[in-house]
């Protein structure tokens, strides 16, 4: 298995702020590489330390056998990002913005502006193409900051909230180009606070919380290890008491519970077909007015491991 | 893709910013050929000396000294709005960028100021000759020192609207501080020796004082031109290492 990006105790600090905090990650070739966390969890700062567009504080990591440290130009020749906030010249046109990165990375003529003229058209935004930059809407703006990856596929994309500001049509648009570019052997890391874009689009998902990575893998491992392998959702007719919470607790293969509202709480299990027998038994006397059971969702897991909340076992 | 087709992108960009607004650029050239016309040739009639000779230069080195803090102030916007962040994930090395900025400084207060020599001179019959001509290259010179002083304004006014102001005050002293709109010995009947040290010395007054020579047709001090050379090549330098120190600071911090 070879590795795009490997770090080692990558840190930056700003002050006495750690942004990121001695992260050691892997990132595998060729892969889509999704990273979920909140705003301020590091997301960001990973993406700019390993673009070089920031110097570490400490640590260091490899991009495609190059370090960021020492070997920044060569860096910058396989990577490209797309930012969260568009970084576009205020007075140029996406045709001249998308020509100029096309020509950083060493596409000629005249087979920059075919390429161009296809790109454009490709991420709609050929009827905008004689607009300036300052004239785009959020989307398109947005939109051109993602089709820059496209008119000369850097071999490692990093892509910031690549959908943010962007409608429903536009998302849809964007991972598809997103999955496309991964198809033609682009590495790609998207970093997001979406879980329905990481859904769609991650081989591998990072989830980060306070400048560290807090748990790496599959969408499916992820829902099968984090808290179980199913969740059922109890509820009540009246608030669940304590002992309510602590006749749930005590039956085999319960893995948490987490109140959702005093009627509602949301128990992760092992098997649900095991468990729900038991339960029923368990809770006779008890009104309960609907039992769902669902996979857990990458919401779920992210909500658990980021956001707990009000957690009662 | 080499390093200077990657500058020469860079250079151009910036450059961009300084003829799409060209309507300000026309109107600002427009602005300091009749000041040069009216000023010059009326009080030329008043004085015993031919002042348009003498204001023409003066007003060729202040619009050259705008020119290149304009471009200046562009690269300024351009790290306030994050622009400078998408440049250093380029492929162009850092000393690459940083010269980048100061080529474009130079070459704007180059072309605004060259347009406005060979028209004013032009007007005149017998000024636009091959040695006022021969001094374009040195306006070049002093220009992306300019370009450099720049630099130094950028890394010393940090973000916000600090730049113009900062701007201003360099311009104000580097042009008070020069022959370009005052003879030396009038300067030097008020001023004390260090001050006419310093004056003599600046590029600008140096540049100001050759422009002029060559339009009386005088012969040119290669004194005079070495100096100018050299006082430009330091400011270059100085600029190009404050440019580093700015990217430098946005890569250690996120911003300026």
């Amino acid at each position: 298995m070879s590795f795009a990006v490997e770090t080692y105790d990558l840190t930056k600090r700003y002050g006495n702020f750690r942004a990121l905090d001695r992260l050691n990650i892997k990132i595998e070739t060729s892969r889509i590489r999704v990273l979920l966390g909140p705003n301020g969890s590091g997301k960001t700062t990973f993406l700019h330390l390993i673009s070089t567009v920031l110097r570490p504080s400490e640590g260091t990591a490899s991009v495609l056998g190059y370090d960021i440290v020492r070997q920044q130009l060569q860096v910058r020749r396989l990577v490209a990002i797309a930012f969260q906030d568009p970084r576009g010249f205020w007075r140029h046109k996406p045709k001249h913005i998308l020509s100029f990165h096309a020509s950083m990375y060493g596409v000629r003529e005249p087979e920059r502006s075919k390429i161009v003229e296809r790109t454009l058209k490709e991420f709609e935004l050929w009827d905008s193409k004689d607009k300036k930059f300052m004239d785009l809407s959020g989307g398109q703006a947005k939109r051109l900051e993602v089709a820059k990856l496209f008119v000369s596929p850097p071999r490692l994309a990093l892509l910031d909230e690549p959908t943010a500001m962007v409608d429903l049509d536009g998302k849809r648009l964007v991972w598809d180009k997103i999955k496309e570019l991964s198809e033609r052997g682009s590495t790609i890391i998207v970093a997001t606070n979406e879980v329905r874009e990481a859904e769609y689009l991650a081989d591998k998902i990072t989830i980060f919380s306070s400048g560290k990575d807090v748990v790496t893998d599959t969408l499916s491992n992820l829902k099968d290890s984090v808290r179980g392998g199913d969740v059922v959702d109890l509820e009540f007719a009246e608030p669940a008491t304590s002992f309510v919470v602590e006749i749930i607790r005590t039956i085999p293969g319960t893995v948490g519970i987490i109140e959702v509202d005093p009627r509602h709480l949301r128990v992760s299990v092992t098997r649900s077909e095991d468990w729900l027998p038991i339960a029923v038994k368990h809770l006779q006397g008890v009104r309960i007015q609907s039992i769902h059971i669902t996979e857990p969702s990458l919401d779920d897991i992210f909500m658990t491991i980021v956001k707990p909340r009000k957690s009662v076992a | 893709m080499s390093q200077l087709a990657a500058l020469v992108k860079v250079t151009r960009v910036d450059l961009s910013y300084f003829f799409r607004t060209k309507w300000l650029i026309l109107t600002l050239i427009t602005l300091n050929l009749s000041d040069m016309f009216v000023v010059g040739l009326v009080y030329t009639n008043m004085m015993n000396f031919d002042y348009f000779v003498f204001y023409v230069p003066g007003v060729i080195i202040a619009g050259m000294f705008a020119a290149a803090l304009d471009v200046g102030r562009r690269v300024h916007l351009g790290l306030s709005e994050g622009v400078s962040q998408y440049y250093l994930s380029l492929p162009l090395s850092l000393n690459g960028l940083a010269f980048a900025h100061i080529l474009s400084a130079g070459l704007g207060g180059l072309i605004f100021s060259s347009i406005l020599l060979v028209v004013a001179f032009s007007f005149v019959h017998g000024l636009l000759s091959l040695s006022t001509l021969a001094m374009i290259p040195f306006m070049f010179f002093v220009s992306m020192g300019l370009g450099g002083i720049a630099a130094v304004i950028n890394l010393f006014s940090g973000g916000g609207d600090r730049f113009w102001a900062f701007a201003e005050g360099v311009q104000m002293a580097l042009l008070g501080m020069s022959t370009v709109f005052y003879p030396l010995p009038a300067v030097e009947s008020i001023m004390p020796w260090y001050a006419t040290i310093a004056i003599a010395y600046n590029p600008l007054s140096q540049i100001a004082d050759a422009l002029r020579s060559a339009a009386a047709s005088a012969p040119l001090s290669s004194y005079s031109l070495a100096t100018i050379s050299l006082t430009s090549l330091l400011m270059l330098f100085i600029g190009f290492f404050c440019y580093r120190h700015v990217f430098s600071k946005v890569r250690l911090l996120g911003k300026i």
